[in-house]
C-alpha cells in the first residue's frame, strides 16, 4: 500500500484515523474510548486491539498524532531574549520543571513582530519575551495508543494538542493583519477555544458539552473572555485592539449569539461554516467534528514533532528518514552509474568500433606494404647504401683539385701587381697541408696525410715570392696584402698573410742594407683557404 | 506482528543493502573504466599499427626509389670495376701507360703509398664498403704552365679508377747554365679503393685499362 499521511485524532471519547488521500483526507476508523478505565479495562483493551489492527493495515503510513483532551496545561514563561540555542535550553528547563508529571510537553510556537529588536531598542524596554509553555497532563490516557504505535515501530512524526494547531485557521479567516482572534470550533470532545495575538496562541481550552444546548456556546466565550481580561492576555490599557471572534461549526446552534462589550473591550463575532473556509469531502464538511480541518501539513508545519520531542515513540521516524536519506542517496550513485555506464559504453562501443577499424586499415596498409616490398627489385646492397656507393664515389672524384682552373684565377689575381713575382705555389687539402710541408729532393708531396685521418673539404692555397723591382716598402707591403684580397676575391676564400715584404709586426726588426738594392730579394708568402663544395 | 521496515534490523538490512549497491555501482564503474581504458589502449595499438604500417609503405616507396635512381648507376660502377681489389703495380702501370705520351724527361720519379682508411665527410653514409685510399706522389719538370695543365690534364683523363688530385707544389727554379726558369712539380694522385666489409673483394685484372 501506498505510504500516506496518518492523522490519528484522540479525545476523551473516541479515537479517529484519518488517511490523507489524492481525493482527500478520509476518516477511515473511528474506535471508542471508555470514560471511566478502570472498571471498563475490556472495553479499553478491546479498543486498544482494533486500534493496533488498523495500525497494522497501514504501517506504512506517516502518522500524526492529534489530542484534544481538557487533561492540558497552558503557561505563559517571559524569559530574558536569547540566542536560538540558549532560549532552546532555557524552556526545556523550565518544561521539565514546570510539567514533572508527563513527558509530553513543548513550547507554542512563537511569531516575533518584525523588526521587533530594533523596537525594544528604541523603546529601552527590557529585552524579554514571552513563551507559551504547554503540556498534556494526562499522559496514562494517551499511553495505550501511543504505545501501540511505538511498538510497532511506526513513522510517527509528531504529537499535537488540537488548540496549538489552531492559528493555522487564521489564515483562511482573512483577518486584518496584527488583529487578535478567539477561535471556536466545534470538535468531538466539544467547543475548542483559542486565543490568538499577532505573536501566537496565547491560551487554548476545551468546553466539553453540557446541557446547557444552543446556549452554551455564548455562554463558554464570555467565560473565556472574563479568563482572557484577568490574566490580562486582552482588554487591558494598551491591548484595545478589536476581539475577532470566529465560531467555527458546520451544525451551528439556532440561538443568536451575542457578545458582551463595552468601549474598551470591542468584538466582532461571526459564525462559519467549515466549508467557507476550505473545500473537503462533503462528508466531513457537514459533519459536527470540525477538527479536521487541522488535519494537514500546513497546520504541522511551524511545530516541528509537536510534545513528543526527544521521546522513543519518534525513534522510528528517525529511522525512517535515515532510511529514506539512504535510499535516495543509493538511487542518486545508482543514477549516477547508470550515467556514467551508458556514456562509457557508448564511449567503449565507439573505440571498439574506431579500433576495429584502424585494425582492418592497417592490415590493408601492411598486405600493401608487404606487396611493394616483394615486388621491389632485389639488390645486393641495401637501397641506402646504393646511394651512398653512388654518392660516395661521385664525391670523391669531386675532390679533384682542377689544377689548371686554379692557375688562371691565380695569374688573374696577380695581374694588378707586376711588382711581385710569384716563386712557390702549393695547394692541397688541409689535412695534408696541416702535415708539415716541404719537399726534399726525392718524391716528396707537398703534404702527407696522416694515416687514417678524416679528409677536409677545405683547399689551401701556399703562394710565395718575392718583390721586383724598386718600389716603395710601403707599396710592396701593400701590393701583398692587394693580393691576398684578390686571391680571396678569385676563389671565394679566406686570405691570410704570412709573411710580409717588410715586417711591421710590434716585435719585429727592420733592417735595411745595401745590397738588397743590389739584387737581394724581398720574400713574402700569402695563403688563402677555400672551402670546397661537399655535393 | 509482522516486523516494521522502521526496525533497528530492518535499517540495518537497508544501509547493507544500500552499501552493497554503491559496491557494486562502484565496481561496475571501476570494470567499465578499465574496459574503456582498455578500448582506448586497443585502439591506440591500432592507430599505431596504421602509423608503422605507413611508414612502411613509404620506406619500401623510397627504397623502390632509390633502387629505380641508383641501382643501374651502381651496376655501371660495378662494371667499371669500383670494387676491385688495387693493386700498386697494376697502379704504376697504369700511371706509366697514362703519360708515355709525355714530353720525355718530364715525368721523375713516384711514390705509390702505403694504403691509408680515408674517413671524410663523403662516406659518411657509407657502411657496405670500407674506402682505402691510396696515394701515389711523383716529380716533374714543366717548361711552363701551359705544359703544366697539359700534364694534370693527361693524368686526369688517362689514369682509370676513382682518382683525385689532390695536392700539388709548383718552385720556379733558375739554372745557372740557362736563363731560361722551369718549374718544378710536387703532386699527389689518390685512387680510392672501394674494399666491401662483408664480403672478401675480387683481386684487379692485371688487364682492366
Amino acid at each position: 500500500m501506498k505510504p500516506a499521511d496518518h492523522y490519528v485524532y484522540i479525545t476523551g471519547t473516541s479515537l479517529e484515523c484519518y488517511r490523507d488521500l489524492r481525493g482527500g483526507l478520509s476518516p477511515v476508523a473511528n474506535l471508542a474510548i471508555p470514560r471511566q478505565v478502570a472498571i471498563d479495562q475490556e472495553s479499553l483493551d478491546r479498543s486498544v486491539r482494533e486500534f493496533e489492527a488498523h495500525l497494522d493495515l497501514y504501517a506504512l503510513d506517516r502518522y500524526y498524532v492529534i489530542t484534544d483532551t481538557q487533561a492540558e496545561a497552558y503557561q505563559a514563561e517571559t524569559v530574558p531574549t536569547l540566542s536560538g540555542r540558549d532560549l532552546r535550553l532555557l524552556l526545556t528547563r523550565k518544561l521539565e520543571q514546570r510539567y514533572r508529571t508527563t513527558v509530553y510537553r513543548g513550547v507554542v510556537p512563537h511569531r516575533a513582530r518584525p523588526y521587533a529588536f530594533f523596537r525594544n531598542l528604541v523603546r529601552r524596554r527590557p529585552r524579554q519575551t514571552t513563551r507559551i509553555l504547554y503540556a498534556l497532563i494526562g499522559p496514562e490516557a494517551l499511553a495505550p495508543w501511543l504505545s501501540a504505535l511505538e511498538n510497532r515501530e511506526l513513522d510517527v512524526r509528531g504529537l499535537y494538542s488540537l488548540g496549538t494547531l489552531m492559528p493555522a485557521l487564521i489564515a483562511d479567516l482573512k483577518l486584518p493583519p496584527r488583529s487578535d482572534a478567539l477561535l471556536v470550533m466545534r470538535t468531538a470532545a466539544g467547543y475548542r477555544h483559542a486565543f490568538v495575538a499577532p505573536s501566537g496562541l496565547r491560551f487554548s481550552r476545551l468546553c466539553a458539552y453540557s446541557t446547557a444546548g444552543d446556549v452554551q456556546v455564548g455562554q463558554e466565550i464570555d467565560k473565556t473572555l472574563q479568563y482572557l481580561t484577568m490574566t490580562r492576555l486582552w482588554g487591558v490599557e494598551g491591548r484595545h485592539r478589536t476581539l475577532h471572534i470566529a465560531v467555527i461549526d458546520a451544525q451551528p446552534a439556532s440561538a443568536q449569539l451575542s457578545v458582551p462589550g463595552n468601549n474598551l473591550r470591542t468584538a466582532q463575532l461571526v459564525q462559519l461554516r467549515p466549508r467557507d473556509l476550505t473545500d473537503g469531502p462533503e462528508a466531513l464538511l457537514e459533519a459536527p467534528n470540525s477538527a479536521w480541518l487541522l488535519f494537514n501539513r500546513a497546520a504541522l508545519r511551524q511545530h516541528g514533532t509537536g510534545c513528543a520531542a526527544g521521546l522513543s515513540l519518534l525513534q522510528a521516524s528517525r529511522r525512517a528518514t535515515q532510511r529514506r536519506a539512504a535510499l535516495y542517496a543509493t538511487a542518486a550513485v545508482a543514477a549516477a552509474s547508470v550515467g556514467y555506464l551508458a556514456v562509457g559504453a557508448s564511449g567503449i562501443r565507439e573505440n571498439l568500433g574506431l579500433a576495429a577499424t584502424d585494425e582492418l586499415v592497417a592490415d590493408h596498409l601492411n598486405a600493401a606494404a608487404e606487396m611493394s616490398e616483394r615486388s621491389a627489385p632485389k639488390t645486393e646492397l641495401d637501397p641506402e647504401q646504393l646511394r651512398a656507393v653512388v654518392q660516395a664515389r661521385d664525391r670523391l672524384l669531386a675532390r679533384n683539385i682542377d689544377a689548371g682552373g686554379l692557375l688562371q684565377r691565380t695569374a688573374a689575381a696577380l695581374a694588378p701587381f707586376p711588382s711581385l713575382t710569384i716563386d712557390t705555389l702549393e695547394w692541397a687539402y688541409a689535412d695534408a697541408a696541416a702535415a708539415p710541408a716541404g719537399m726534399s729532393g726525392s718524391a716528396a708531396p707537398p703534404g702527407r696525410a696522416p694515416a687514417g685521418s678524416p679528409g677536409s673539404n677545405t683547399i689551401v692555397l701556399h703562394l710565395g715570392g718575392h718583390v721586383a723591382g724598386e718600389i716603395l716598402k710601403s707599396d710592396a707591403n701593400a701590393a701583398v696584402g692587394g693580393l691576398a684580397a684578390a686571391l680571396a676575391r678569385e676563389l671565394h676564400g679566406h686570405p691570410v698573410i704570412e709573411r710580409l715584404p717588410f715586417d711591421v709586426a710590434p716585435g719585429g726588426t727592420l733592417e735595411s742594407k745595401r745590397e738588397e738594392h743590389d739584387g737581394k730579394k724581398s720574400e713574402f708568402s700569402v695563403s688563402v683557404s677555400v672551402t670546397a663544395d661537399p655535393s | 506482528m509482522k516486523r516494521s521496515r522502521y526496525s533497528k534490523a530492518s535499517l540495518r538490512s537497508t544501509l547493507l543493502w544500500c552499501a552493497a549497491a554503491v559496491l557494486v555501482c562502484g565496481l561496475t564503474a571501476g570494470f567499465m573504466n578499465l574496459w574503456d581504458a582498455r578500448a582506448a589502449h586497443r585502439r591506440e595499438l591500432a592507430a599505431q599499427g596504421i602509423r608503422h604500417a605507413r611508414a612502411r609503405i613509404e620506406q619500401a616507396n623510397a627504397h623502390r626509389a632509390l633502387i629505380d635512381q641508383y641501382k643501374d648507376r651502381y651496376a655501371s660502377l660495378l662494371h667499371e670495376g669500383l670494387t676491385v681489389r688495387f693493386d700498386r703495380s697494376v697502379a704504376g702501370d697504369w700511371f706509366d701507360q697514362a703519360v708515355r705520351g709525355v714530353r720525355s724527361g718530364v715525368i721523375g720519379d713516384y711514390v705509390i703509398g702505403k694504403d691509408i682508411p680515408y674517413a671524410g665527410p663523403e662516406t659518411a653514409q657509407l657502411a657496405a664498403f670500407q674506402v682505402i685510399s691510396h696515394r701515389l706522389d711523383f716529380n716533374a719538370t714543366v717548361a711552363d704552365e701551359d705544359e703544366f695543365a697539359d700534364l694534370m690534364g693527361t693524368i686526369e683523363k688517362r689514369v682509370p679508377g676513382t682518382t683525385a688530385q689532390e695536392a700539388c707544389s709548383l718552385t720556379r727554379t733558375l739554372h745557372s747554365s740557362d736563363a731560361e726558369a722551369e718549374l718544378a712539380l710536387h703532386c699527389s694522385l689518390v685512387w680510392y679503393e672501394f674494399r666491401s666489409v662483408a664480403q672478401p673483394t675480387v683481386r684487379m685484372a692485371a688487364d682492366h685499362e
